[in-house]
């Protein structure tokens, strides 16, 4: 299994690697008390500092998907957020869609592009 | 039996070290820039047309490098067998085994910084398989590697003739710093390219036990000859009587077969990457290309440099 990280992606590191495990997650690819490698391992196999991997790892942790026990590694925890309440999720929505419309995308296509993404963020499998 | 005396046994291990040098220059070192294909050079990547413009002048200093070694190592054998200093032998081949290495990590250093090199910039795949020490390293094999080790030294302190301070230590040093050397290898990672991940992950994982395993060998080849040359300075027969005398031959020479049986194997490793990216060939999204990380470097240089040291204090 693995994520992807793209040199262009204007997210930072750590962020893409958070987007990436949550959304293998969202898939089912990451299940439940599957472990996830090492902080030093990422770190290691990215080419990139510990402290990047560490944020990424505390932010999956504080949002309830992963848990950290010292040497022990990583372990998903949850495929549910802590914070699933529709309110809290809808800010970042209404911003996307916003956008979309500013860009002069028309409802029905907006919609087709959402469906089509719900579809993929459900679909298991390796996304390339 | 007829027992060996100490210059048959240099005679055996003469036959055995200098056509497994042969052997190595032959099918390893000679062609090693190309080992991944016209495209790299050293493992690095570098401009088409490399080996037919000026910059291939690069491949006749690699050769230049090996023809000077090994001219040294065997002029330096051929003084020591003229000058009867059969005792030699053994400093001889360690010098060797050393004197190369040093020799081929130092010149790939400068080709990689002297080479213009086109490293280009991929996208990186993580691969979330955790790796674990316990799935590469076996605890009981390598307590068992110390326990040889102190053993022999417990030998050694019972004889009460002078203690062969610079072998013993040099065999110790070598052999208890494969351990921290096996784990750098197991915690060392290269990025990944995004095309063909999975191909990439398993040629890593397969180079990663490979060098375990190469490891393993050379620590069990110099643990069997420090603990065989323990017993023979606490066991007379090993000394006098026939049998006991070729076990402590055949023991070390059964790991050296050993550890040639597993450089032969590489063969297999280079196979399987054949058609991909070298690690540290490329640069990856976020840092830059590496021919070894930052801990394996560390260790290299303690491990390595306390080789020499103790070479040159004793």
């Amino acid at each position: 299994m693995f994520l992807t990280l793209d040199a262009e992606d204007k997210r930072a590191i750590y962020q893409q690697v958070v987007d990436g495990v949550k959304s293998l997650i969202a898939r089912g690819n990451l299940r439940e008390g599957m472990p996830l490698p090492s902080v030093r391992q990422v770190a290691a196999d990215l080419g990139v500092n510990l402290n990047t991997v560490a944020i990424a790892y505390r932010q999956l942790q504080d949002e309830g998907f992963v848990t950290v026990r010292h040497g022990a590694g990583a372990v998903v925890s949850s495929r549910r957020a802590r914070q699933s309440e529709p309110e809290a999720l809808l800010p970042p929505l209404r911003t996307a869609l916003t956008e979309w419309i500013l860009a002069g995308f028309s409802d029905r296509e907006i919609t087709a592009v959402v469906q089509r993404e719900l579809a993929l963020a459900r679909q298991k499998g390796d996304r390339k | 039996m007829i027992s060996p005396s100490t210059q048959t046994i240099d005679l055996l291990c003469l036959c055995l070290i200098v056509p497994s040098l042969l052997y190595t220059l032959a099918t390893q070192l000679w062609n090693l820039p190309l080992k991944n294909g016209p495209a790299y050079f050293l493992g690095m990547e570098v401009a088409p047309g490399f080996y037919e413009g000026p910059q291939a002048r690069w491949l006749s200093r690699y050769h230049a490098m090996l023809v000077t070694v090994y001219a040294l190592d065997f002029a330096a054998l051929a003084a020591v067998l003229a000058a009867g200093q059969w005792q030699a032998v053994p400093v001889w081949a360690g010098s060797t085994a050393i004197f190369l290495t040093a020799a081929m990590f130092g010149f790939t250093l400068w080709a990689r910084r002297s080479v213009e090199w086109t490293s280009p910039v991929l996208s990186t795949a993580l691969s979330l398989e955790p790796r674990r020490l316990g799935d590469y390293l076996s605890w009981p094999l390598e307590a068992l590697l110390v326990a040889v080790v102190a053993c022999s030294w417990w030998m050694l302190l019972l004889d009460k003739r002078a203690i062969p301070w610079q072998n013993a230590l040099l065999m110790t040093w070598a052999v208890l710093g494969t351990l921290p050397g096996k784990i750098t290898v197991v915690r060392q990672g290269w990025p990944i390219p995004a095309d063909r991940p999975e191909q990439h992950r398993v040629a890593q994982q397969a180079a990663r036990r490979y060098s375990i395993r190469l490891l393993d060998a050379f620590a069990w080849l110099l643990a069997s000859i420090l603990f065989m040359s323990a017993l023979r300075s606490v066991w007379p027969a090993a000394r006098t009587a026939g049998v006991a005398q070729w076990l402590v031959i055949v023991i070390p020479l059964a790991f050296s077969l050993l550890l040639i049986g597993v450089i032969a194997r590489q063969k297999r490793i280079l196979d399987m990457g054949r058609n991909l990216r070298p690690p540290g060939s490329w640069t990856p999204a976020f840092g830059h290309a590496a021919m070894m990380s930052r801990s394996g470097m560390i260790w290299f240089t303690i491990w390595f440099g306390g080789i020499l040291l103790i070479l040159v204090v004793f």
